[in-house]
């Protein structure tokens, strides 16, 4: 019983995580919160959909036409309103309204084309049982920590090794200074959020692996990951990592104990208690994460 | 004539509204995503205090300023401190966490069914019966509310609030207690917010958590930048455009069940458009969410 809630918990934190990944890299060179990733997550998922009904793509197509749409989509985003924004000045408060917007804009155009009802691209691979200690699961959850584990290692490598990924670091520490070094900031920008943009299409997929979408899921999801970004520290991929599936586990442990609808409420109330304790979050090491700017 | 009052009162609820979040969005600067769960609070005390104990107006205005107060203190007590971004995310914790409370606390707010007949509201133990005379209520108390928030942002309270948007720390420079005073505003808005929903409750005399969602609480954020946020008649002319909109979209042939949906995509491209193009609204002076040297 427990065990089976351990895994429940684990495989649905391995989903925030994946989603807090693409948030929290975008949070890291952009220093706001892009709740129009949740809007992005919606518009993967119904891609995902439509080429599913169209048929004749296999699984890894999926995943690409998906991931390239949404990179289109978030860097167009970003270009058409944040860039413009933070080009005549506007603070993080602005943006973060605008962020808001775009993700009612998404949702509510999904809603006009194809309808207020959930969807489904749950496949028939998808739906394997398998077993583990007595721990029942589907080959969709199996499917969703594996990808998120993957996804987390391909990106540290990315960040640790690559050129970009060095250029992100260094404009998540200071702007300005990487800037005068001779950094083009902008387009980093843009190739951060299109990367990051394309993992909430992953993790927009692997989740529709499990359980079915509706397009104003974008927003409950998105809550989730910026808890998690929060309590993992800006720039700290690992802790996002941790704080993704910790976020999961405390979600699911709610549910020895009462029924499934009153987990926000907990994840929420524990969010709040956490940030009385450790304001600066609680996976952030003595950074400058939080400072004012 | 019915049509008219009902447009009315609709109305002025919603400038009700938006001036109690024009206390800390447009005068403070900071954003918050609960109003409308502060809203719902005050809906939800009024009718349970209403069909349960039969209580005057008076004491659910008390009660549900109250309640709200608390959860405003509870709330910015944590994040408050902390940068911005912490406050927005703790406020949209609580806008969840109240949404959720409606749906799930079912003994007391009927879940997703909703609270109805509500009573008319008992002023001085009569019943105030008729819609011209909820009217003339709803004028009188969001004519009240109005006017103590705008002779708050004009007193030195207000003046501090300001400064508190323009740059936070010259203000605690100055020797402003700007977390007390941040606090504070957000109270004050929290509880106006919540006299305004015992007043929508009693009109609609039928209550569900769909009305207080976050959805509406983006809503009342849009109508109050549209309008013009920190200004004069700003947040009244974004209440006019929200509430007018949808009823001119009415003579336009949209089918009733994309309706809502219609509406929120114009609201989100004028809010964008607003945010790039004219920061300070349409009536408005101060340039909303800018680095600037007020």
């Amino acid at each position: 019983m427990y065990f089976q809630n351990l895994v429940n918990g684990l495989c649905a934190g391995c989903g925030y995580a994946l989603v807090a990944l693409g948030f929290s890299l975008i949070y890291e060179v952009c220093r706001f919160f892009d709740l129009g990733q949740g809007g992005i997550y919606v518009v993967a998922f119904y891609a995902a959909y439509v080429v599913q009904e169209w048929g004749g793509l296999s699984l890894p197509k999926e995943f690409l036409v998906s991931a390239v749409i949404a990179a289109g989509l978030g860097s167009l985003v970003y270009i058409l309103v944040y860039h413009q924004l933070r080009r005549r000045g506007a603070r993080n408060v602005t943006l973060l309204i605008a962020s808001l917007a775009v993700l009612m804009l998404l949702q509510n155009v999904i809603i006009l084309v194809f309808g207020p009802d959930i969807k489904t691209i749950r496949g028939n691979i998808a739906d394997i049982p398998l077993q583990f200690q007595g721990a029942h699961f589907s080959f969709a959850q199996l499917f969703m920590v594996i990808a998120a584990l993957v996804v987390y290692a391909l990106v540290g490598l990315v960040r640790m090794y690559t050129p970009l990924g060095r250029t992100m670091r260094a404009i998540g520490n200071d702007s300005e200074l990487a800037r005068i070094v001779g950094v083009r900031t902008e387009r980093v920008i843009v190739a951060t959020v299109a990367v990051g943009s394309a993992i909430t299409a992953i993790a927009a997929i692997v989740k529709g692996m499990d359980v079915d979408i509706g397009p104003t899921d974008g927003l409950s999801l998105v809550l989730m990951a910026w808890v998690a970004t929060i309590l993992g520290g800006r720039g700290r991929i690992g802790n996002t990592l941790l704080a993704g599936i910790a976020v999961g586990l405390i979600g699911n442990g709610v549910t020895i104990w009462t029924r499934t609808s009153w987990q926000p409420i907990v994840v929420y109330t524990v969010l709040l208690i956490l940030l009385f304790i450790r304001p600066r979050g609680v996976g952030a090491i003595r950074t400058s994460a939080f400072e004012d700017r | 004539m019915p049509y008219l009052i009902h447009v009315a009162i609709q109305l002025l609820l919603y400038v009700g509204l938006a001036y109690a979040l024009d206390l800390v969005l447009g005068t403070t600067g900071i954003l918050n995503v609960c109003h409308a769960g502060f809203y719902g609070i005050g809906a939800y005390t009024a009718a349970v205090l209403c069909q349960t104990y039969h209580s005057p107006l008076w004491f659910e205005f008390a009660i549900a300023g109250l309640v709200a107060a608390i959860a405003a203190v509870l709330i910015s007590l944590p994040s408050m401190r902390l940068h911005d971004d912490f406050f927005v995310l703790a406020s949209f914790a609580l806008q969840v966490i109240l949404s959720q409370l409606m749906l799930n606390w079912k003994s007391v707010t009927n879940g997703a069914l909703g609270i109805s007949g509500i009573p008319a509201p008992i002023l001085w133990r009569h019943n105030v019966l008729g819609k011209t005379d909820l009217l003339l209520l709803t004028l009188a108390i969001v004519g009240c509310i109005v006017w103590s928030v705008r002779n708050l942002q004009s007193s030195p309270f207000g003046r501090a609030l300001c400064a508190i948007r323009a740059d936070e720390i010259l203000a605690q420079a100055l020797g402003k207690p700007t977390v007390k005073y941040k606090m504070a505003a957000f109270v004050i808005s929290g509880s106006l917010a919540s006299a305004v929903g015992v007043l929508y409750a009693h009109y609609m005399t039928f209550i569900d958590p769909s009305s207080f969602d976050a959805n509406v609480s983006i809503t009342f954020i849009t109508l109050v930048i549209l309008g013009g946020a920190g200004s004069r008649w700003g947040p009244a002319l974004g209440a006019a455009l929200v509430v007018l909109l949808p009823e001119g979209l009415r003579f336009i042939d949209i089918p009733n069940s994309v309706g809502p949906n219609v509406k929120q995509i114009i609201f989100s491209v004028c809010l964008l458009l607003v945010l790039i193009f004219r920061p300070q609204g349409l009536a408005g002076h101060h340039e909303f969410g800018r680095f600037t040297t007020e």
